[in-house]
Parts: structure tokens; sequence; C-alpha cells
């Protein structure tokens, strides 16, 4: 039960009781009050009644005028007592009823003992006087034996209803005390024990859980309102553990968060580092070979003079083998020369400054493509090239890469009697990809991976002339534009460059 | 809470259940025991009649037979002669009966009345007031109060035996013998004094003097029975008690039992039943009574050597005292 109620049923059950043994005990008081009344009314009947049978005998013994006067004024005021009580017991009133019933005979008997006494006619029979008066005398004892016996029995009733008046009042006080005060007392008690072993049981727990021990829960199944805030706390305890765990979580996340930073952070600063070390590096590697290239042309202009002075100088004096070594020479010096200026265009292409800015590709394209045609106007070979198509980026280097690709095209279908060279546009994934195809000797797929590599080539130079650094040049241009650039071809079917920019 | 007012609870049913029970062994769980009444078919016995037909004899674990005797005198001499174990008289069979000297307790008074004895006269007989008796047949039954009754009313009017014509009329011919003039008045009790009354008509004359004498009706019994059957007294005590609740609650009902039993009709038996009160008691008036007509007796028989007897000692008031306390005043009992 919970306390509130136990609380108000301490309260209401002895309000209500008070009330109920208060009413019970006014009307039992009621009820006694009458019975005392009538006690005392019955009392004085039985005296009465008694007085009566006194002034009988008196009367009968001395026949004189005190007791006959004191009999009629005690049957007057007994008779008087009998009208005025009202009894609720039927028994009782009957009883009280015989009582005056049996009075009135009395009286009669007694004024016909006093008639018989004081006859009319006083030369009246004698004997006959006397019989009647025995008569008489033994009837007034029978009817007052009678009357007393009644009056006897009507007290012991009237008793008896005090008696049981009192035993009601006092089973109704021993009521209210065995059904009332008691388990009142008892509930109390337990409601105090409930209460302070409740309160004990919480104290503890929140103890417990105040320490930090938040996997605590206090657990109290009463049903009253202690075991609510039991039940509350838990809850509390349950929602303030599941928090704590989150926010443990998230701190740990944040902490590994914190530590993937600082690992990509050393790790960028490694890669910066490594792209300096790198860009170092190759600013040196460039400078050197820039270097190298620049100061190696002053030594090859100096042998293939001297080989040219000494040929034309000396060419007279040296058989035809002499001539051809030195013819040899020069070759390989002009050769190397060329290889040298190939070098110094592909560090200038990765070390020169860049403007972008929009540059009209099918105007350059066009410009090489009628180039090429003045410089061997022998060979038939078509060009198809897309017009409007532009870009943003650095036009003398764009320029660079188109003519090295034309220039390839140029030379790849030079064995054929009749070529085709096309540059237009096409679109990847929403991207504009340009193109320069030709229909030259192609390659094997296989060795595309050479391609771009610096001196790579897939023809001898006898074929086909060349340094091998073209395409690598063109390469180094694509990427600094940020494109990309790739070959497709097959041997004998052309070869088509692709990029974007 | 709940626990003790559950155990508080039961404790209090256990308690009703076991009263109950207690008073459930006065039931009829009884073994039944025989015992035949002698009754003499009067309205008085009206309490034996409704415990009879009502079953609370057998309630009480007797088996009652009843035995109907037409007046106390030959209910309670068929006691004596032990034809029966107990027998409705009034005081005049019993004052009698220990004159005699029988062996006899009265165990318990079942009515009294002051009206239930009447002398009916014929007016055509020339008489119209009480004194006009005189010299006149009077029919009264020798050895019942009905004698008695007539010695009271002649006594107190100052008349003596010899002044009328006593006649010996058998209670049952009580009726005839007024009716056909065998005799000018009779001294007689109900219900032949109602029936006299009806048949009479006008032609009655009704002298009643109820303050001369008081009727009881008794229940007696040997005393060897008494003495050996204590537990059947109390019984039929009991019953008797129970009747007399029954009469006071249901008087209507009462009444039909009654009348069925005394052959008389509901009428003319209404005419009479407040005169009666059904109240079972011992009262010393009774010794009393007993006392008064036995020296009534004694000087009747000129000569008789016979003393007043104790009528305490022909009283057995256990029985009643155990049952109804408060019903005993008798001293000495």
């Amino acid at each position: 039960m919970r306390i509130n109620t136990r609380l108000k049923l301490a309260v209401s059950v002895p309000v209500f009781m008070s009330l109920f043994v208060g009413l019970a005990l006014f009307f039992s008081y009621q009820a006694m009050e009458k019975d005392w009344k009538n006690g005392s009314l019955v009392r004085r009947i039985r005296s009465s009644v008694t007085e009566l049978n006194t002034f009988v005998q008196s009367y009968i013994h001395y026949h004189e005028e005190r007791p006959k006067r004191q009999f009629l004024v005690e049957y007057d005021s007994m008779t008087q007592l009998i009208a005025g009580i009202r009894l609720r017991n039927p028994e009782q009133q009957r009883l009280l009823d015989k009582i005056g019933l049996n009075s009135e005979s009395m009286k009669d008997l007694f004024l016909r003992l006093v008639s018989n006494y004081e006859p009319s006619d006083p030369a009246g029979n004698a004997e006959l006087l006397a019989k009647a008066e025995e008569r008489l005398e033994g009837q007034l004892l029978i009817r007052s034996r009678d009357m007393d016996a009644d009056a006897s029995r009507l007290r012991s009733m009237v008793d008896d209803d005090i008696r049981r008046a009192q035993t009601r009042t006092f089973t109704l006080i021993l009521f209210v005390v065995l059904f009332t005060t008691i388990p009142l007392t008892i509930v109390l008690i337990r409601t105090m024990k409930s209460i302070t072993t409740s309160l004990s049981t919480l104290r503890k727990g929140t103890e417990v859980i105040g320490s930090g021990n938040l996997g605590h829960r206090i657990g109290m199944t009463t049903p009253d309102e202690l075991g609510d805030l039991s039940d509350a706390v838990d809850h509390m305890t349950e929602q303030l553990q599941a928090v704590t765990v989150s926010k443990d979580e998230l701190q740990q996340e944040v902490e590994e968060r914190k530590r993937a930073e600082e690992e990509i952070k050393k790790l960028n600063d490694d890669l910066k580092h490594h792209v300096t070390q790198l860009e170092e590096a190759n600013k040196e590697l460039e400078a050197f070979s820039y270097s190298v290239s620049h100061d190696l042309r002053s030594p090859l202009r100096s042998i293939d003079g001297f080989s040219q002075a000494l040929l034309e100088d000396y060419g007279g004096k040296l058989d035809g083998e002499g001539r051809d070594y030195l013819q040899r020479v020069r070759a390989g010096s002009q050769r190397m020369a060329q290889l040298i200026d190939d070098l110094l265009n592909l560090s200038r292409v990765a070390r020169s400054e860049m403007s972008r800015v929009p540059v009209d590709l099918s105007k350059i394209a066009k410009d090489i493509a009628n180039g090429l045609r003045k410089s061997d106007q022998e060979r038939n070979v078509e060009f198809v090239i897309s017009g409007g198509l532009t870009a943003q980026g650095d036009e003398r280097l764009l320029r660079a890469a188109m003519e090295n690709l034309f220039s390839n095209a140029w030379k790849f279908t030079s064995i054929h009697p009749r070529g085709r060279i096309e540059f237009g546009m096409a679109r990847r994934d929403g991207q504009p990809v340009y193109f320069i195809k030709d229909d030259g000797v192609g390659f094997d797929m296989t060795y595309v991976g050479k391609l771009f590599g610096p001196f790579q080539r897939l023809h001898s130079p006898g074929d086909f002339p060349g340094t091998g650094i073209g395409l690598a040049t063109v390469q180094r241009i694509i990427h600094r534009h940020g494109g990309r650039i790739w070959i497709e071809g097959a041997v004998e079917k052309g070869a088509t460059v692709y990029f974007t920019l | 809470m709940n626990k003790t007012m559950t155990v508080l609870l039961i404790a209090v049913v256990l308690s009703v259940n076991i009263g109950c029970n207690r008073k459930g062994e006065h039931g009829s769980t009884k073994q039944q025991e025989t015992v035949i009444i002698a009754v003499s078919p009067q309205p008085v016995s009206a309490p034996l009649y409704v415990a009879f037909e009502k079953g609370f004899f057998e309630r009480e674990g007797l088996r009652v037979t009843l035995q109907s005797y037409t007046s106390g005198k030959d209910a309670l001499n068929a006691v004596i002669g032990g034809k029966a174990h107990l027998g409705t008289a009034a005081e005049t069979p019993v004052m009698i009966a220990g004159l005699k000297g029988e062996k006899i307790y009265v165990i318990a008074t079942l009515a009294e009345s002051d009206k239930y004895m009447r002398i009916i006269a014929r007016k055509d007989r020339g008489i119209s007031i009480p004194a006009d008796l005189k010299g006149k047949k009077i029919g009264v039954s020798p050895g019942t109060n009905g004698e008695f009754f007539l010695h009271a009313y002649l006594t107190v009017n100052h008349l003596a035996k010899k002044d009328v014509q006593a006649v010996d009329v058998l209670p049952k011919d009580m009726v005839d013998a007024l009716v056909t003039g065998k005799v000018d008045a009779v001294s007689t009790w109900v219900p032949h004094t109602t029936t006299l009354q009806h048949k009479l008509g006008s032609n009655a004359l009704i002298i009643d003097d109820h303050g001369i004498y008081v009727m009881t009706w008794n229940v007696a019994a040997t005393q060897d029975f008494v003495k050996s059957h204590p537990a059947q007294i109390e019984n039929f005590l009991r019953a008797v008690l129970r009747a007399n609740k029954f009469i006071k609650e249901r008087p209507d009902e009462a009444r039909a039992i009654t009348a069925k039993h005394i052959g008389m009709d509901m009428p003319m038996l209404s005419e009479t039943w407040d005169l009666y009160g059904f109240n079972t008691v011992l009262n010393q008036s009774l010794i009393l009574s007993l006392e008064d007509q036995a020296r009534w007796m004694i000087k009747k028989e000129a000569g008789s050597a016979r003393r007043t007897p104790n009528f305490v000692d022909f009283v057995y008031a256990d029985g009643l005292k155990t049952v109804q306390p408060e019903a005993v005043r008798i001293s000495g009992k």
C-alpha cells in the first residue's frame, strides 16, 4: 500500500471510528439511560407491591383504618407509576400490564375484604362472613405473591437489559480497540518501519552511486512512493551512465582523430619535405643538365668546326677512309649537338614560367600543318583540323607540344604514299579530350609504357630520325597544365595521342 | 497490514462460526427419545400443540406422543397411572394428588388466567343475578377447579354449599347438562363456557368473578420420571419456551394449531385467546394456591386427619432454572 494511502487511512480511520464510536456510545448511553430509568421505576413498583402486601397483612391482622388508607394511597401511586411507563420489550410490557391487572384485582379483593369486615348488614351470618374473609385473604395473598414474582421478574429483565447495554458498550469499545486501534497501530508501526528501512536502503544506494559506481542499482520493489523514488533514482543513474559512456566514447574518438590528424600532418610534413628535397634535386639535376648541355656545346662546336676545317684544308691529303672518318666525327658531333638542344628544350619546358591565356588550338594546328606541308611539298598528307578548339594555357608551351605531336605524325606517315592527320576534340565524362590521330606505322601497344620515357624509341633512328625526347617534353608540358596524356595505337594502323588540359 | 487484517478477520469469522455451531448443538443432532404427554384439550394447552406441530419437540430430541384427556384431572391420573410421562392439569388435581401423597412434581406452569373459570346459568330458570343461584342445581365436576371456583364464588358471596344443589357432571357432559336443562347452572372452564354462551345465547347468565380465583395450567410428571430424565425435562421446557415465543410472534398460526387440536372454532377460540397469559414460570403463588385449595379440601372432608403438605416438595424447579432462571420465583428453589 502506498504511504500516502496509509497515512490517509491512519488519519481518516480514527476520525471515522471516533465519529462512529461517539454516535454508538451516544445511542448506547441513551438506551442505558432509558433502561436505568425503567429499572428505577420497576424497583419502585416492586417496592409498592411489597408495601401493598404489608398493608394487606396489617389490615388482616388488626382491621385498622391506617393500613386501609395507606393501601389505597399506595395503590393509586402504583397505578399512576405503571401508567407512566412504556417498555420497549413487549415481554416486559406484558409483565407490567399483568402487574397492573393484578393490582386492580388486589384492590378489588381488598375492598371486598374491607366490605366483608364492615358489613352493611351487621346481623349477617358471621360464619359465612368469616369464610368469605378467609377466602378473600387467601386470594389476596396469592395475588400479592404473583405480583411480587412478576415485579421481581420484570426487575431482573430490566437489570438484564442494563447489563446487556453495558456489555454492548464494553463490546463496542473492545471492538474499536481490537479492530481499529490495534490494526491501526500495527499499520503505523509497519509503515514507520517500512519507511525507515526504505530510506536506509535509498541512502546506502545513493551513497554507492554518489561514489561513482554508476552500474549500481537500488532496486527497491516496495509498492509505495519510496519504491517510486528508488525507480526514479535507478532510472536517473541509468541515464547518467549512458551519457557518461557516450562522453567517454566521444572523447576517445576525438583523441583518435587528433592522433590521425597529427599523423596526417606528420606525413604531410614528410611529404612536403620530400617534395622540397625532390624539387631541389630536380632543380639541381636540371641545372646540371643545362650546365652540362650548355658547356658541352662549345667543345662540340670546336670538334665540328675543326673537323670541317680539317676536311676543307687538309681533305686532299687524306684518303677516302680518312675523310669518311672525319665525316663520321662531324655527324656524331652534330647529332650530339642535336641531343643537347633537345635536352635543353626539355629542361626549358620544365623551368620556364607559365602564363595562362586563352589559346586557339585550331589555329596553332593549322599553322603547324602549313609549315609541315611547305617543308616537304611532295608528300601527299591530308590534314583534318577541327575549327574553334580553344583552351586555357601557355601558348608557347602548347604550341611546342603540338609541334612535337604533329611532327611525330608527319614522321610516322612518311613511309606511306598517302597520309592523314586529324586534330580534333572529343568529350569523355563531360571533359574535353583533344586528340591528334594519324594513319602511320603505329606501334605495338605492348610497349606503350615506354613511349613517354626520355630517349625511349620504338623505331630505329635509321627508319625514323629523332632523339626520343619529344614525347617526354610533350608529357611534361601537359602535366604542367594539370592535364593527362596517353596514346592508343596498333602496328600499321596509326596512332592517336589524347590529352586533356 | 493486509496479513494482519486477514488474521483478524479469520479470527472473527471462526468465532462467529463456533458460536453458530454451539447454538446448533441444541438443534436436531440430539438422539430422539419418546415422551408421552397427556393433554386436556383446552386453549391453555396451546404451547404443547404448537411445540408438537412446529417440530420444537423433535428439535430438542423428543419424539412426543400427545394423548388427549377430557380434563386435567384425567390427564394427571394418566401420569400417575403410568400411561403418560407428562400431563397437563390445573392446580386443583395437583393439590388433590398431593393430599393423597402421590409422588408427583410440577415442572412448570404453562399459563395463568383469572378469567378461565365461569358459572354459566340459565336465565329461564329464574337466574338473573348471582344471588338467584340459591336453591338451584349447579353442575360441577368434583376434584376439578370447577368445584373450587364454585366454592370460592359462593363463599365470597356469603352463600353456603347447602344453599345450592351441587350436581356431579363429567367435564365432557357439562354442556349437554346445562343445555338440556338437567342443571340450572354449571361451574366449568373454557371451551365449555364459550360453547354454552353460544348455545344458550341470550338465555345465558355469565357469572365471571375473576378476582376470586386464578387458574394455573401446569405440567406435572411422576417424581421417578423427573429424577431419571432431567435432560428430557430440560429439553421439553426448551421446546415449550420456543412455543411461547412462537405464540407471541405468530398468534394467528398458534390459534389455528390449537383450534385444530381442541376441536374449537377459530372465532370462538379467538374470543377468549387474550384471557391466557402464556408464560412458563414457577411462582410462589402456585404454592400458595395449592395450600389454599388444600385447606379448603381438608375442611370439606369433615373429620379428615390430613394436613396440608409442603407443596414446595411437589415442585421440580431445576429444569426451568436451567433453561430460564428468571422464570423461577419460589423461595428455597
